[in-house]
């Protein structure tokens, strides 16, 4: 069957995106804190007050001879959505020292054309730092854009009409910049870690250009070799957490009173450096901690610019950096950020006690500079933030054991996320068999979506609404909208404790196939210019045998590799009857067994013996024609059916399987 | 006959089955079946931290001239700025109320016309200076909430919850019905990597069904392949991996989320169908929160089903109560929602109200424990809000409840120097003190829906804190 997206289809297509876009956000509650569930801190956290005898050590690196193809694959799939790495270098990085592979695939470069080798020609990758960029890029007519035209408008900063800015719009670029070949995955999981999770707000409170410059300016960071403390700061400092937490109304009056809340005063240490509290005096925490960070926080309004990005709304008009003087913004407003500051009137340094020490400063960026390091190396912070983070990309069953070595090897990292990080993917820890980590709709679809991706033409020829934004939207994940706000977003946890994400997910791939099995796609780069036929062509990329030919049963095996990276583990024998009926004949095993009875279930055993193992075997041993568009299409039919099955929604846990 | 449809009728069979012998004729009787609704409990979580202080404010009569004084001079800017004095601002933001037991006159927030009407007639209990956990964070405290333990300070949510402990008590197959979008700790159950193994996730009750086989299309369309194969792949593993792998591999949830689905899904939906669309009044039900408005379809829904839900206790929830800035606009919008004249439930109750019955309306067989992580700080922050605090007031309501105020509602140690010669009302960071345990309330409610079953719910409930000793000795009927 051809595929094909007829004017028709398009608009009813794009209709449809905008109305599941627009409804989902006019009936999200119009309220300061959107959605609160907690179910992501499963992970017991140690305190430093808790009995635990002191580690020997740290992370334990893999041997040469404990690394190998399915190592370096995990690392991927945990730490950069799967990568988009020819088959080749990962071979080449299984060959190689851990140590050295490693300083190859998770580096902050914000292009990496080893983790994405499809990206070489790529003019995008030049923006792979910049969220505005890129939808200045992607919606523009330069002639090097690569986006087909009917998506161009769909990454413009403003809406359809140049009126507002249009969130939806960002929402496709972040979700396409996940998958846009050349660009570094691991840089961009890293920062949606840092926006969307650890120092999380919602669009709806900072407003979209401002989270988008909360996000660059994240990158930015990373990928200059700030520090974990440095990012923090940033974070604490910025015009868009100011916005969304309200503390950019935070001041001293002339009366010297404290007027402002101290919602981003707690949070700050519980969300930012996982200091709860838990170990200091709890007045003193309540009292001098919070309260006095409270007041540090004040003197940071936000300036505004008319007309920003070319909005008429003003509320678009609110620009990031923080100036924490006292001047006249662009609008010709008095913000008098150094005179609502603490003790900030005469422009000198004060000090307030925070956390047992004096921070001081003349305004609120610098007592933030100065307060960053004492939380950061605060005893509740060293023993909360490395389990945090690694809860997040790698492991949601860590042991004491593993907890240890982690604090341990934080302690050693002084701060370094990338030394950190890289210690933890090619340790013993990451790779023990009892590692499990449940995958949130983000990380689903993003692993999948690179998987099925085969080269940069196909990145670009994909409509808009077929990159995975929608999916990972109707599953519970939105970007820049975490589900708990401040809290950070749907994790794995929350997605299996949803059985709605696990129907969305099995009804997408059952009742829209085509949505990863299209073969083909029509498409222009310059209006009414000439037609391009992009054509999906697995042949090029899934090995063939020594004779030269593709094998069912080969084919089959290095799909479920690619899409689920369990060696084969998990590849049942019920499972492979069903992709090799998929791959050979595009049916499923049960119409090819009795067309008379096709919603029979077999057993393994029933598969395993007689007439029916017979027939997978036959199945198994057809050989694919990949010249012929039909191949290409079954190929899409076997996806389908993988990645609806349970190993998809999650990876590792291979221990308690009895494997 | 289609194998859809035997499947749609053997599930309605083995799940009337168990149901004693009554039921089948019941069903045999109409399109719609009539069934009783057993005694089912609602826990509407407020997530956020609710300023319940809000909800309720003295009346201008008030006894306590300091007290109500002294609350308006540091709430005072939570309202309309341009209202000059308490009474005047009372007058247009609340609604007299009566408490039957003690005469006390207060204030309901007008914006709850509904909850206000339903405290007259007596189905409101409201109890002052409760408290469901001993810290100001939001994760800890929903935990303990969630898990109807105050005291724990462990953050670990791989536990059960009070609502999955109950159903784990009651006689028969009781389960939770988790009517929002994710199955929280509240409806967990005590067994370790079978959590969800007594929950229905009805999270959208007219769309619970997997897509399968289409007979409409074709056999040999894309869909109809897919659905086939992995229909018999997870029908043909599914036994084989409850056999062959151990109780804590941790893709068993994925295997019971799809058998949890295809089971109840197939049975919902064709019931659902023969009992016809949603009354109007709730597909036009129009609310600020979509979520909730969504709740409450889904509550009348599962309230014309019980038998297929085997439910006894349910799990709603409502986000957005951190107001921390401009809490008039937020408290105001979110309770309207739930508690106004034509909020969520204002509209579902007297619709499920009319369902038809055996021997009592299922509304009268409902009663609602309204919660929340913490209450906050009496005295409103500087940004036209309230901050973090923990005690606040737990709400009881349905036809079971004896209606009135419980505890002291406006205590007047708030406006006395405290041990510390502080008075709370003035000082930045009291809240209100918590003086009963909600393990007390709780109790109560787990002995309404089935006696006897508090002691394993609830195991501390009779040596936890209370205001006043035999508080809640007539709080429902027995």
């Amino acid at each position: 069957m051809r595929l094909t997206s007829s004017p028709m289809k398009l608009l009813l297509t794009m209709k449809f995106l905008l109305i599941v876009l627009v409804t989902s956000l006019l009936v999200t509650p119009a309220v300061a804190r959107p959605p609160f569930d907690f179910d992501d801190f499963e992970i017991p956290i140690l305190l430093p007050d808790q009995p635990h005898p002191p580690p020997a050590k740290g992370l334990q690196s893999l041997t040469d001879e404990q690394w190998g193809r399915q190592e370096v694959t995990r690392i991927l799939q945990a730490f950069a959505f799967g990568g988009q790495a020819t088959d080749q270098q990962v071979n080449q990085w299984a060959s190689m020292h851990p140590g050295d592979a490693i300083d190859e695939m998770l580096t902050f470069s914000p292009v990496n054309l080893q983790l994405s080798p499809q990206g070489r020609d790529d003019p995008s990758t030049q923006y792979c730092n910049s969220l505005e960029k890129l939808q200045e890029f992607w919606s523009s007519d330069d002639p090097k854009n690569p986006m087909r035209v009917a998506n161009r408008s769909w990454y413009k900063t403003l809406d359809d009409e140049d009126e507002y800015v249009a969130p939806v719009h960002l929402f496709l670029t972040w979700s396409r910049l996940a998958h846009t070949p050349g660009c570094n995955g691991f840089v961009t999981k890293l920062a949606l870690y840092i926006t969307n999770y650890h120092a999380s707000i919602h669009f709806q409170n900072s407003g979209s250009t401002l989270i988008r410059s909360y996000y660059d300016d994240v990158v930015k960071g990373i990928t200059e070799g700030a520090d974990f403390v440095d990012l923090m700061t940033l974070a604490a400092s910025h015009a868009a957490l100011a916005r969304a937490y309200g503390h950019m109304e935070n001041v001293f009056d002339e009366q010297g009173a404290f007027q402002g809340n101290d919602d981003f005063a707690r949070e700050y240490f519980q969300l930012l450096f996982g200091i709860k509290g838990v170990s200091e005096d709890e007045d003193y925490h309540e009292n001098v901690t919070i309260e006095h960070n409270a007041w540090l926080l004040t003197g940071m309004a936000l300036d505004a610019v008319p007309d920003a990005w070319g909005s008429t709304r003003r509320t678009d008009w609110l620009v990031a950096p923080l100036v924490f003087t006292n001047h006249f913004d662009a609008a010709g407003r008095l913000i008098p950020n150094q005179a609502t500051h603490y003790m900030g009137r005469g422009g000198e340094p004060s000090c307030l006690e925070i956390l047992h020490e004096n921070i001081c400063g003349k305004n609120a960026m610098e007592k933030l500079v100065a307060l960053g390091r004492v939380a950061g190396a605060h005893p509740e912070s060293m023993a909360n933030t490395p389990v945090k983070i690694v809860s997040f990309f790698a492991d949601d069953k860590l042991t004491e054991e593993k907890i240890a070595q982690l604090q341990y090897s934080w302690s050693e990292a002084n701060f370094d996320l990338l030394k950190f990080l890289r210690a933890y993917a090619i340790s013993t820890a990451f790779h023990s068999p009892d590692t499990f980590k449940l995958h949130s709709a983000f990380e689903r679809n993003l692993l999948i979506h690179n998987a099925n991706q085969l080269n940069a033409e196909e990145a670009y020829a994909e409509l808009f609404t077929e990159g995975p934004t929608i999916r990972m939207f109707e599953q519970g994940a939105l970007v820049f909208a975490p589900i708990r706000d401040v809290f950070g977003g749907q994790t794995g946890t929350d997605a299996a404790n949803d059985r709605y994400v696990f129907k969305n997910a099995w009804d997408a791939n059952v009742m829209a196939p085509e949505f990863l099995g299209k073969p083909s796609e029509p498409y222009r780069l310059v209006a009414n210019g000439r037609v391009h036929e992009w054509r999906k062509d697995w042949g090029s990329v899934i090995p063939e045998n020594k004779l030269g030919e593709h094998i069912v049963a080969e084919v089959g095996g290095w799909l479920w590799d690619r899409f689920l990276n369990d060696s084969k583990l998990n590849y049942d024998v019920v499972a492979q009857a069903q992709v090799h009926a998929l791959l050979a004949t595009g049916f499923d095993f049960g119409a090819v067994a009795n067309e008379n009875n096709m919603e029979a279930v077999y057993s393994s055993a029933e598969i395993s013996t007689g007439d029916l193992a017979e027939l997978n075997n036959a199945l198994a041993e057809t050989v694919m024609d990949f010249s012929t568009e039909d191949a290409n299409v079954r190929v899409g039919m076997a996806i389908n059916f993988i990645t609806a099955l349970p190993y998809t929604f999650a990876s590792g846990g291979l221990t308690a399987g009895g494997q | 006959m289609r194998r859809r449809e035997f499947i749609h009728r053997s599930l309605l069979a083995s799940a009337v089955a168990g149901l004693g012998s009554s039921l089948p004729m019941q069903l045999l009787a109409g399109d719609c079946p009539v069934t009783e609704l057993p005694r089912s409990l609602v826990n509407v979580m407020f997530r956020g931290g609710a300023d319940l202080r809000f909800l309720f404010m003295p009346a201008p009569s008030h006894p306590d001239k300091t007290y109500l004084n002294t609350l308006w001079d540091v709430r005072q800017v939570l309202y309309d700025a341009a209202y000059n004095s308490y009474q005047e601002m009372f007058d247009n933001e609340y609604l007299l109320t009566t408490d039957p037991a003690s005469g006390l006159q207060f204030g309901i927030f007008k914006r709850c016309g509904w909850l206000q009407s339903e405290f007259d007639a007596g189905r409101v209990a409201v109890v002052a200076n409760a408290y469901c956990s001993r810290n100001r964070r939001h994760d800890q405290s929903i935990l303990n909430a969630d898990a109807g333990i105050p005291s724990l300070s462990q953050l670990n949510f791989d536990r059960n919850g009070w609502g999955g402990r109950l159903v784990e008590q009651l006689d028969g197959q009781a389960n939770v019905v988790e009517l929002g979008q994710s199955i929280s700790v509240f409806s967990k159950g005590s067994t370790p990597g079978a959590r969800f193994e007594k929950v229905v996730h009805a999270e959208d009750m007219r769309n619970m069904a997997l897509a399968g086989v289409n007979p409409d299309s074709p056999a040999g369309s894309q869909r109809n392949i897919l659905a086939r194969a992995l229909n018999a792949w997870y029908e043909a593993r599914g036994p084989e991996v409850a056999q062959d792998k151990p109780a804590d591999w941790p893709y068993h949830v994925f295997f019971n989320n799809r058998d949890a689905l295809q089971a109840f899904g197939l049975s919902v939906e064709q019931r659902l169908a023969s009992c016809g669309d949603l009354p109007l009044e709730l597909q036009e039900l129009a609310i600020s929160n979509g979520d909730f408005a969504q709740q409450c379809k889904n509550l009348y829904d599962a309230c014309q089903l019980p038998d297929v839900l085997n439910m006894r206790v349910m799990s709603m929830n409502y986000d957005g109560w951190d107001t921390h800035n401009n809490e008039y606009a937020e408290i105001g919008a979110n309770l309207d929602d739930v508690f106004g004249t034509s909020g969520g439930l204002a509209t579902t109750l007297p619709l499920i109200g009319q369902l038809p019955y055996l021997e009592q309306s299922a509304r009268d067989n409902l009663v609602f424990y309204f919660a929340s992580d913490f209450g906050r700080q009496l005295r409103a922050n500087g940004s036209s809000g309230t901050d973090h605090g923990r005690g606040t007031y737990s709400l009881l309501m349905g036809s079971a409840v004896r209606g009135g105020v419980y505890g002291e509602l406006f205590p007047s140690q708030e406006v006395n120097p405290g041990t510390n010669g502080l008075i709370p009302l003035q000082t930045p960071g009291a809240d209100i003190e918590g003086k009963t345990s909600t393990e007390r309330i709780l109790a109560r409610a787990c002995d309404w829906v089935q006696p006897d079953t508090s002691a394993a719910v609830f195991p501390d409930a009779t040596i936890a804190d209370i205001e006043t000793p035999g508080l809640f000795d007539s709080l429902l009927s027995s």
